[in-house]
């Protein structure tokens, strides 16, 4: 936590990659906010996700969550802590929208995985402001890509974990459903304190939104600052600017 | 219906099935006189076929179908794949092959597993199978390669095993061949306790990974993200449906179909892929498809009983068939 006792999200020195490193010494901190995560193809984004996530070991480095050492806690206190929506969701299974949404209570439920009237409101709250209510007993597995990607983006919500990664969590949707997005990103940033970084190529609507912007150069460089400060920038400027 | 609604009545279903599995055979049976046999004072004929055969053949079917329904049902799970079964894993193939060493090869096949007879041998051959398995899916971390690694195993063990039987002399092929066919009146006494014991408690088992199955539906990556231990609820499934599957071949042979059937047949029913439901579906699901195919099987009708991987098939397979063109619930 921070003086003001809000969140905070800290990489030390991270170094990331598969077998050749990726990405190397990335320290950036996060506060409370929208934090968007530009780049090109390839350059890191999700590999940088599913480090922080747990799902890939990073090559080196740390990451702090308030004093938490978020890399060396078990996978269930991590998924307390942390969320992760990922931009290919495959759904084999027959599986309603309710099922998928309540998954995202997982973390917090026993063996049988049996939903409390806590969890139900919380993962009924979480379809009511995606928009997808509706259609919560339909099958997963029916639904249009836009659709699917709420599905999941509720699911994420229903986790309620103060940090909130997505990858390209608008690449389905229409325009209206993106807007819709990404004020709702910021209003549970803003109400319930939230870090909540964003991996996205909409970059219109990540300079309007994002407090502040994580960039990562065609030579790996990254560089952090205000959205402000980042879209100043020279390599901001020459790649993310329509002329 | 609800879902309360819907298990009573597959269990009221399995209770008439049951007794019907008594009543009916070669001889019909009035259900009064069944009772009077477990009131200790029926005919003696009555008691032997009642208490000898057809009780010990029903509990069978019982344990077999619930154990195979479920073994299914984890691996259709584990591998996000509706086409496995206890079958295209290879546990079961070597099951068969070490069978098929311990009956064809004669003195040093049957000396290789101690002479300890047939349902040794298939479990032997399971729990090798169980091993391969888990050593594998160490070094492969994708699903579907090690699902194609255990089908691969299953031709390499199918192949030794034509080798063998190619070879036998024709009277131990006749007797390897009924095997393979299965037959669910082979268990009786203690050997029958044993099974059905040893097949509810590993249901009982499955208990404690209905969560990390749920999520393992989403993908290994996805269950991770919700906290659940992926190595350690892979582990488990494996040797549940090891355990499974080998008790129930070490017991009746290598009963088909009802592992791959029934799991897609009780999805479609329920409506529901949380697996405390599908789990307890399955298991009556199973009971009831193996005591109807036994029923079936001891039909007068046929001159003789027919063996039981046949019947499992022949009327299986349609009521599947019709099952997935009536759903709306497909896998994708």
């Amino acid at each position: 936590m921070n003086k003001e006792g809000k969140h905070t999200l800290k990489l030390e020195s991270l170094s990331l990659g598969y077998d050749k490193p990726l990405l190397q010494h990335v320290s950036a901190s996060f506060g409370v906010g929208l934090t968007g995560v530009i780049g090109n193809n390839g350059k890191g984004k999700t590999t940088l996700f599913k480090c922080l996530s747990g799902l890939l070991r990073t090559r080196g480095g740390k990451v702090f969550f308030n004093e938490k050492d978020l890399l060396k806690l078990d996978g269930r206190s991590k998924a307390e802590i942390i969320s992760f929506n990922s931009s290919s969701n495959p759904v084999s299974f027959p599986i309603t929208v309710f099922e998928l949404v309540s998954m995202g209570r997982y973390p917090y439920l026993n063996q049988w995985a049996g939903l409390g009237a806590e969890d139900e409101k919380i993962v009924n709250e979480a379809l009511e402001i995606c928009g997808i209510s509706a259609f919560k007993n339909k099958m997963v597995n029916a639904l249009s890509d836009g659709e699917r990607q709420k599905a999941f983006i509720a699911k994420s919500i229903a986790q309620q974990t103060p940090v909130m990664l997505f990858d390209e969590p608008t690449a389905f949707l229409d325009y209206a459903s993106k807007k819709h997005f990404f004020s709702l990103a910021k209003e549970l940033a803003l109400k319930q304190g939230k870090i909540i970084l964003i991996s996205s190529h909409d970059i219109d609507f990540l300079t309007s939104y994002a407090d502040s912007l994580l960039m990562i150069e065609d030579d790996e460089t990254v560089v952090t600052g205000s959205t402000a400060e980042v879209m100043a920038t020279s390599y901001f400027k020459t790649h993310f600017t329509k002329i | 219906m609800n879902l309360g609604l819907k298990y009573l009545l597959l269990f009221l279903l399995l209770l008439v099935l049951f007794v019907l599995d008594l009543v009916l055979g070669t001889t019909y049976i009035a259900p009064g006189k069944v009772l009077e046999v477990f009131e200790e004072h029926g005919s003696v004929t009555e008691t032997i076929v009642i208490l000898g055969f057809r009780l010990p053949k029903a509990i069978a079917a019982l344990s077999a179908g619930m154990g195979l329904s479920v073994a299914g049902m984890l691996m259709q799970t584990f591998f996000r794949n509706p086409l496995a079964g206890p079958y295209v894993l290879g546990v079961n193939s070597l099951s068969s092959l070490a069978v098929a060493v311990f009956m064809l090869a004669g003195g040093a096949g049957s000396a290789l597993f101690l002479q300890l007879g047939v349902p040794f041998a298939a479990c032997a051959g399971a729990f090798l199978g169980l091993v391969l398995l888990l050593i594998l899916s160490h070094k492969i971390k994708s699903a579907t390669h090690l699902l194609l690694v255990g089908m691969m195993i299953g031709f390499l063990a199918g192949a030794l095993q034509s080798v063998l039987e190619y070879m036998a002399n024709p009277s131990e092929l006749k007797n390897f061949v009924i095997w393979n066919m299965a037959s669910l009146s082979n268990v009786t006494g203690k050997d029958l306790l044993a099974f059905f014991i040893l097949v509810l408690f590993s249901c009982i088992l499955c208990l404690f990974s209905i969560k990390p199955l749920n999520a393992l539906m989403l993908g290994d990556e996805q269950a991770s993200l919700l906290g659940v231990n992926v190595k350690f609820a892979r582990n488990f499934i494996l040797i549940l449906v090891a355990l499974l599957s080998g008790i129930t071949t070490a017991y009746c042979g290598p009963v088909g179909f009802v592992g791959l059937a029934m799991p897609h047949t009780i999805r479609m029913l329920l409506r529901t892929t949380h697996h405390l439901h599908q789990l307890i579906g399955c298991m009556l699901g199973g009971a009831i498809f193996m005591l109807t195919c036994d029923i079936i099987s001891n039909l007068p009708v046929f001159d003789n009983t027919l063996p039981i991987n046949v019947i499992t098939s022949l009327f299986g397979a349609p009521f599947v068939i019709w099952l997935l063109f009536k759903s709306k619930t497909n896998f994708e």
